[in-house]
């Protein structure tokens, strides 16, 4: 299977622009992390990349072939939401949910769902609508990883998780995508708890990508540089600066940019604070800037 | 690929209520009239198996209504957002949706010739349309044809409301509605005719089945075509 592509995709309900001329190419095996503000449009993408929602223009492509009314290529995807919103399907029992759900993927694996129930200790018996929250996500999260989709996306799959439950959620895709590797593209707003497991990140804002790097560039590029204005100016002139924010003459520039060793040297001689950036730090400075990169 | 059967099978978990449910209320209501009318009223066998069809013609076609609208409002949108091939999916609903239809003519058909034909022939009591109570072959085939055609029609329609308002808005559903009843109020003198003395029986078979064909194209299209938007 080759890359998954999204080219000048837009998606428009009524007068809103959801997603707003995207150009995107998901590398395929690896783990993305898809972050964005409310509203941002990370569900519809998810949606248009699960083949759920069709593009109102673009076109979303995999094996250079378009999603749009391929059967084949949809079946090798696997959205897993946190919840079900289909009246009829919540007054299911959980077993007949995971039983309807081997019934549909291609790729389930019995063996792995009993382990998965397991190790979460879902009771299978109890009626979804009467399960709490946490163990409805639980349902999508388990669907999500047992469906063995070559393509699986999850939507914020921690609402109403416990501590403990979101380590064993992401201990055991970790484990799981090492044996088995795929595409996995994770919603989240935890971004703090994610953040290791990405391999690359995509920033969604107002429907437009702000940001799609490689984790390990993210963490080498994000800097914070604080000091007087002028000399920090002196050393950021040609960088990337995503955000700014002053306090008389002090100022503190978030940066996405490399610097050689011979710049990190004239800064410590300038006695500019240089220090590397979260991710979450990061997507909230982007998010606060706004700017394009 | 995935298979139908599995998309079937999919199908039965939402259906077995429905078939519980009306399999409860046939027996309910058989064993009220059998204890009224032959055990308290002592009333001829007739009246009691024409109970038993009266309750198996309504309940076939509720059956329909209800497959039609729980498959188009649940299984569709669920099914969905699992992934499942929409084509395979409609392709699937209309041909399950026919086969029911066929297997529950066919339960007409021989309640028809060993029932009706037998004990009910040139009965008043039963129902309005002649050509329903002649004993006569091809005219049990023609009502035969006629129940298959009006049960598909109601499956076909009750999907298309259904998927209208999923699709479209539910706002369209009513006009939908209101476009049947209008059309029915305008050929209202037409329709008693076909019911009371069968006139216009080949032009009503006719454009039922230019009805149904459209309806299935229609709602083909609305499940090929249809996104999952909660």
């Amino acid at each position: 299977m080759n890359n998954v592509m999204l080219n000048e995709v837009y998606k428009v309900f009524d007068d809103t622009k959801a997603i707003d001329n995207l150009t995107l190419e998901i590398e395929l095996n690896k783990i993305y992390g898809l972050i964005g503000r409310n509203g941002a449009g990370k569900t519809t993408l998810l949606k248009l990349l699960a083949n759920q929602l069709y593009p109102t223009s673009g076109t979303v492509k995999i094996d250079d072939k378009i999603l749009k009314d391929n059967d084949e290529l949809t079946q090798r995807i696997c959205l897993a939401r946190e919840v079900i919103s289909v009246r009829g399907i919540k007054d299911f029992k959980l077993k007949q949910i995971f039983d309807i759900a081997s019934l549909i993927y291609p790729n389930w694996d019995n063996e792995f769902y009993k382990k998965l129930i397991d190790q979460f200790d879902l009771d299978i018996k109890k009626k979804y609508i009467k399960s709490s929250k946490g163990m409805q996500t639980m349902v999508g999260i388990i669907i999500g990883l047992a469906s063995r989709a070559p393509v699986t996306l999850f939507d914020e799959p921690y609402v109403g998780l416990d501590p403990v439950a979101r380590e064993l959620f992401y201990e055991i895709l970790i484990n799981d995508y090492e044996k088995s590797p795929r595409t996995i593209i994770i919603s989240t707003h935890l971004i703090n708890e994610l953040e290791n497991s990405f391999e690359k990140v995509l920033i969604l804002h107002k429907g437009k990508l702000m940001l799609n790097e490689d984790m390990e560039d993210i963490k080498n590029k994000a800097r914070v540089l604080s000091g007087e204005k002028n000399k920090v100016d002196s050393v950021t002139k040609n960088k990337k600066i995503i955000y700014k924010q002053s306090l008389g003459r002090l100022v503190n520039y978030t940066v996405l940019d490399t610097f050689t060793e011979q710049e990190i040297k004239d800064i410590n001689n300038l006695q500019i604070d240089f220090s590397s950036l979260s991710l979450q730090k990061l997507f909230v400075n982007l998010s606060k800037g706004g700017e394009t990169i | 690929m995935i298979s139908s059967r599995n998309i079937k099978r999919v199908f039965f978990h939402v259906d077995k209520t429905y078939i519980l449910t009306l399999i409860i209320v046939f027996i309910l209501n058989i064993s009220i009239n059998f204890l009224t009318n032959i055990i308290i009223f002592s009333q001829p066998i007739t009246s009691f198996l024409s109970q038993i069809i009266i309750n198996f013609l309504s309940l076939s076609y509720v059956y329909l209504i209800m497959y039609a609208v729980g498959q188009s409002v649940i299984s569709v949108p669920y099914l969905t957002s699992l992934n499942c091939p929409r084509k395979h999916l409609g392709k699937t609903l209309i041909i399950s949706g026919l086969k029911r239809t066929i297997i529950i003519t066919f339960i007409f058909l021989i309640l028809k010739l060993f029932i009706i034909n037998q004990f009910m022939a040139d009965s008043s009591t039963l129902f309005f349309i002649r050509i329903f109570l002649s004993s006569n072959l091809i005219d049990t085939f023609s009502i035969t044809g006629i129940y298959f055609l009006i049960g598909y029609f109601i499956f076909n329609y009750f999907a298309y409301l259904c998927l209208t308002g999923l699709t479209v808005g539910w706002q369209y559903v009513l006009s939908s509605i209101l476009v049947l009843l209008g059309t029915c109020f305008l050929l209202f003198k037409q329709i008693t005719l076909l019911f009371v003395f069968g006139s216009g029986f080949n032009i009503f078979i006719i454009i039922l089945i230019i009805l149904n064909i459209i309806l299935n194209i229609v709602n083909y299209k609305y499940i090929k075509t249809f996104e999952y938007k909660y």
